[in-house]
């Protein structure tokens, strides 16, 4: 569709594998761009679930890997800071949150569907979001479970009638899983585990964690807060670096870097990614899983824990969609809002 | 749901505050639950919302305040806050002219997707600043005129109008409200259940 605009080099006709990393720049300033879209059939959804959810996981699992610790620092992933552009790889994770929300919302509400059609298009986001969990991709499974919970969606009765009970009750166990009550107990205890085998029992599994909770916990940190405090033991009432506020700042940030492992590729373009370090972590965990779990003839279960056979075409798609939406969006203000009500009028 | 076990408050309200990053939400939040400004603040892992019980009219009011900071450019992730919220702060920053610019892009965010009867509330913070102030007492007014919005200027730095906003707004709450702001709250997990499953409620729950 963007021909030779989208990514430089795949011209001639001819289909060439691009890298996640080449693909997501291209599709981050393509974004930045404003297009007019004709064709606005969403075309992700005809493809098997796990197969969606494994290629949203590695394009993630390169978004959050890529993320800087500066970028975490003096609030510089905040809005009022955009322009600086001092948060380049927290930006692109969160437009394709945002984007992939949006998408998911659009596939659902579009025009010209019918109520099987909606319905089936709410099953096959439940079987996307489910395997996100089985790959440890959180951030997608946040993205797409706070969209088909978001009130554009939850409003239509109609969808929810026919829904059948068996993926009433998957809905409710995944939206339990990334849900605020009681500060994302439920995600904040699976996290843990994982920041533990992490840590202290040297384990490094890949998973790809909710980075908006991230953001919110130093923000809290830095902004409740203070900078410095008044030593109340001395007389001189000097001024002490409130160096409690720091450690917490480090400890967010040093607990977010040490998530940062990469999924093995073994696709196409693997050998693109897969440097010494991550076969060597892959290796290491894998082995240690073993000696802890005692004498298993499958080591496929813990192999599976790290490889995701890349599909670069399909990852190309994903990105591609969500951008359509996004141009889709921009064009017609509060489109879903508008779509969500032609479906079922506000006082109905 | 246990309707005879004795509580040591009368109702409880879920409170939630959006606007900018960077108005001071989270520091509203603070001053109004400790009281004090900036005490060394631990994100415990189990309290995701700050709760303080207040006496009105002789009532014991329990609010859960919610707040979004850190979030705001997760749009679709912060509309799941919105679920049984009864009354919504609005923040900007009066020192902020793009904070008071979007205080309309946040009105209409919450119009749809908070409950219809929830009660919504404007604030101006950082109101004892007045070297960088960008935006007037009068400007504030008068948007909130437009919106059919009650309106104060605080201070989370100085503790100018803190607890009254959330009193003024909890006042507000109990006057149209009635006797039916009771089971929200009470046990949230069955609460958001019970929006999914009927997810015909249209909002209300």
């Amino acid at each position: 569709m963007l021909m030779d605009h989208w990514v430089k080099g795949s011209i001639n006709n001819q289909y060439a594998s691009v890298d996640t990393q080449t693909l997501i720049e291209s599709w981050w300033n393509a974004s930045q761009e404003s297009w007019k879209i004709l064709n606005e059939d969403l075309a992700l959804l005809n493809f098997n679930g796990l197969e969606i959810a494994k290629q949203l996981t590695l394009i993630e699992s390169k978004m959050f890997c890529s993320i800087k610790a500066e970028e975490l620092l003096n609030q510089n992933f905040t809005t009022k800071k955009l322009h600086l552009n001092l948060s380049p790889n927290i930006q692109r994770s969160v437009l394709f949150t945002n984007l992939l929300s949006d998408y998911v919302i659009e596939s659902i509400l579009q025009p010209k569907l019918n109520v099987k059609q909606r319905v089936h298009a709410l099953k096959c986001w439940l079987k996307v979001a489910i395997s996100c969990l089985y790959l440890r991709n959180f951030n997608s499974l946040a993205s797409i479970m706070t969209s088909l919970q978001s009130f554009l969606i939850s409003r239509i009765a109609k969808i929810w009638d026919d829904l059948p009970q068996k993926y009433k009750d998957l809905f409710h166990y995944l939206s339990s899983i990334i849900h605020p009550e009681k500060n994302y107990h439920v995600y904040r205890s699976k996290l843990k585990e994982y920041l533990d085998s992490n840590l202290d029992e040297d384990l490094d599994i890949p998973i790809v964690p909710y980075l908006s909770l991230f953001l919110q916990d130093l923000t809290f940190v830095v902004d409740g807060n203070p900078n410095y405090r008044t030593n109340t033991k001395s007389f001189l009432e000097q001024r002490l670096i409130n160096i409690d506020k720091y450690f917490k700042i480090t400890r967010i940030i040093s607990d977010l870097q040490s998530l940062q492992v990469a999924y093995k590729d073994i696709g196409e373009l693997g050998n693109v990614y897969n440097n010494a370090r991550t076969d060597l972590v892959r290796s290491t965990t894998i082995k240690k899983l073993k000696s802890q779990v005692g004498d298993v003839d499958n080591d496929m279960t813990f192999a599976d824990m790290f490889d995701i056979h890349g599909v670069p075409c399909l990852q190309e798609l994903i990105l591609l969609e969500v951008w359509k939406v996004k141009q889709v969006n921009a064009k017609e203000e509060d489109r879903s809002w508008k779509l969500s009500c032609q479906i079922q009028p506000r006082d109905e | 749901m246990s309707a005879n076990r004795p509580k040591n408050f009368d109702k409880t309200l879920k409170l939630l505050l959006v606007g900018d990053s960077g108005v001071g939400k989270s520091c509203l939040l603070l001053r109004f639950v400790d009281d004090k400004f900036n005490p060394s603040f631990i994100t415990t892992i189990g309290i995701d919302f700050k709760i303080k019980t207040i006496e009105i009219n002789g009532l014991k009011i329990k609010l859960q305040v919610w707040d979004t900071a850190g979030q705001e450019r997760f749009r679709t992730i912060t509309t799941a806050y919105y679920r049984g919220a009864t009354g919504i702060i609005i923040v900007f920053d009066v020192c902020d002219e793009n904070s008071f610019e979007s205080v309309k892009k946040w009105f209409q965010t919450v119009q749809q997707h908070a409950k219809d009867d929830a009660q919504l509330f404007l604030v101006g913070n950082k109101c004892d600043d007045s070297e960088s102030r960008q935006v007037s007492t009068k400007q504030g007014e008068l948007l909130a005129q437009e919106l059919g919005l009650p309106f104060l200027e605080s201070s989370a730095k100085s503790g100018i109008n803190v607890n009254e906003v959330f009193y003024k707004l909890t006042e507000l709450i109990l006057e149209r409200g009635g006797d039916d702001l009771q089971a929200p709250g009470v046990n949230d997990k069955v609460n958001v259940a019970a929006n999914n499953a009927n997810a015909n409620a249209g909002g209300c729950c």
